[in-house]
């Protein structure tokens, strides 16, 4: 892979696969990325709650990554034959992020992808929104990938090495009733990632975004407040009750937001529009690419 | 009321208009002609210096205003808070509705504005401009909207930026708060469409305020002088739009808040409305 050229002269053994920071790691779309990155050759620090952190969240109403999904998700990254790094935090502390990065670049060298996945999902409307429903969703999806940034961009700056692709949810691209909190936390993610395009495009850093419609996995399709955000007024119960969203009604009213007629976006889909922008998208920086079943075609911009 | 004819005693006779940041720069000239329209006011600062902001507005300079309002004519109620503590704009609005009966209008204008690029960006620059541009909007719009509406009517505006509408260096926080401003905006309109609400956000370029005039500002523009003076950074303000206008005037600002919650705009909302010279006009979107 002629493309690792540019990124990949970070690793201590001289191997010039490079070094990806994952966040979101865990589950999903997180998960995916990391696994097809060390396919290409890269060595992968796994970030996400892993489980010997207690999730600080109480507005939530699915079940957050846990427990052993870190560790499968650095199992797979080692049976693709690289080496992994496993960080179990919360993206909202500092002080564990900024510990991470000479935790992963003193065992695999200076890091020269990274890739924000991680996000928290719920459905709510305005006038009913508390104070830490907004609180949770902006704290994780904006100010958490804000600290991500700040850590580990100056430093591939400095370098002048560097990828980074951010990730958000497809009420970043447009206004979406019902989830004004991730709206406004998702356009705020494009805002700073274009100012921090600008700031280290000079030094041959290049950062977009992903944004992704409904992914079906966990987190997306396991919120039943977003999910009913997105497919109907947020007083009628749809799916079935308690546990996973059932499938039936809720994909067909999803589907039929879609100009693709599809439910949810399959997270391989996801992770190989993430890769592309991770490893082949040099000539290219402070780009927003959707990953939406057709919302784009909506779209003005 | 016809739109052509202006109601006797002003566009917003009879109607309660809360303008949060409203010592002094926008916030005070939005809130005297909106007073001069024949509203009642609700006027909020935080009147109060943060070590993270340029000069912020005084409790004299709030009072200052409460009183160019009621010189106009208005009822007043003037209170310090900080926008950051929504417990305190929901009682300063459940004040209102005791009081006035309802709240009309929201401008959300309360806002600070730092510049440092990523690697010496502190979190204390990040934590606040987020709390108070983004969060702090969004409390105030929180704040109105069930009792906008109940009464299926209302109208809200929320200061955003110029710097919401590209990717600019050196202010990542400010440029993510403001663009976060849009997307609020956008997802509320959709929410209070149905009841009769609109929601907008305003996109100015550089107004001549304090937030426009400091060092800090000037230094961004001119990071080759020392101590850049106003005279000496006015053509390179000038540059950067293609009407070659330096900084507007806080009344070109203000028509465009009053139109959006006039009768006139009453059927404009989601927007995101650039006042720039045409800085936007380089844009897609």
């Amino acid at each position: 892979m002629s493309d690792r050229g540019s990124y990949g002269s970070g690793r201590r053994d001289g191997g010039g696969g490079g070094v990806a920071l994952v966040t979101g790691a865990g589950r999903g779309v997180g998960r995916a990325v990391a696994v097809a990155l060390a396919r290409r050759g890269l060595d992968i620090g796994v970030v996400d709650l892993g489980g010997t952190v207690a999730p600080g969240y109480r507005t939530l109403d699915y079940e957050l990554s846990g427990g052993d999904d870190l560790e499968s998700t650095a199992a797979e990254v080692r049976s693709a034959g690289r080496r992994a790094v496993v960080l179990d935090l919360d993206v909202r502390d500092r002080s564990a992020v900024r510990a991470a990065v000479p935790a992963v670049e003193d065992a695999l060298g200076p890091i020269t992808h990274l890739v924000v996945a991680s996000g928290v999902v719920s459905g709510v409307p305005i006038h009913r929104m508390t104070r830490s429903q907004w609180d949770e969703v902006v704290d994780t999806n904006l100010t958490g990938a804000f600290n991500v940034v700040k850590a580990v961009v100056p430093g591939m700056a400095s370098r002048r090495c560097g990828s980074v692709v951010l990730t958000c949810g497809s009420e970043s691209r447009r206004g979406v009733g019902g989830v004004s909190h991730a709206s406004a936390a998702g356009w705020a993610l494009v805002g700073m990632a274009k100012a921090v395009a600008m700031e280290v495009a000079a030094a041959g850093v290049t950062v977009q975004v992903a944004a992704l419609g409904p992914v079906g996995s966990v987190p997306v399709r396991s919120s039943r407040s977003y999910v009913e955000a997105l497919v109907g007024p947020a007083d009628d119960p749809v799916g079935d009750g308690g546990g996973p969203v059932g499938e039936g009604g809720v994909d067909a009213r999803l589907a039929a937001r879609h100009p693709q007629g599809r439910p949810w976006v399959d997270v391989d889909e996801a992770a190989a529009v993430i890769e592309f922008l991770a490893t082949g998208s040099r000539a290219m920086t402070g780009v927003v690419v959707d990953v939406d079943l057709g919302q784009a075609a909506r779209n003005s911009a | 009321m016809g739109m052509t004819n202006a109601p006797a005693g002003g566009r917003f006779a009879g109607q309660v208009v809360l303008v949060t940041g409203a010592a002094k720069g926008q916030g005070r000239g939005h809130a005297v002609r909106f007073a001069e329209e024949g509203a009642s006011l609700l006027l909020c600062d935080i009147a109060e210096q943060l070590d993270t902001a340029g000069r912020m507005g005084t409790a004299e300079e709030l009072e200052a205003t409460a009183d160019l309002v009621r010189a106009a004519g208005a009822a007043v109620v003037s209170r310090r808070v900080d926008v950051r503590d929504d417990v305190a704009l929901q009682a300063l609005v459940d004040d209102a509705v005791e009081t006035f009966g309802t709240v009309d209008v929201l401008v959300a204008n309360a806002g600070i504005a730092t510049y440092a690029p990523l690697e010496t960006l502190s979190d204390a620059w990040w934590d606040d401009m987020v709390d108070i541009n983004l969060t702090g909007v969004a409390n105030a719009m929180r704040a109105v909207a069930p009792v906008m509406r109940e009464r299926r009517s209302g109208a809200i505006v929320a200061t955003s930026s110029a710097a919401a509408r590209e990717g600019v260096p050196n202010a990542a926080h400010y440029s993510a708060a403001k663009w976060g401003v849009i997307g609020l905006v956008k997802s509320a309109a959709i929410e209070l469409g149905p009841f009769g609400v609109t929601v907008n956000a305003v996109c100015p370029m550089s107004v001549d305020t304090d937030m426009c005039h400091n060092q800090a500002t000037y230094t961004l523009f001119r990071p080759d002088l020392d101590e850049p003076t106003r005279d000496a950074v006015a053509d390179t303000f000038a540059s950067l739009n293609v009407m070659g206008v330096p900084w507007l005037d806080v009344r070109d600002v203000t028509e465009a808040v009053v139109y959006l919650t006039s009768e006139a705009g009453r059927y404009v909302t989601g927007t995101a409305l650039d006042i720039a010279g045409g800085w936007n006009a380089g844009h897609l979107a």
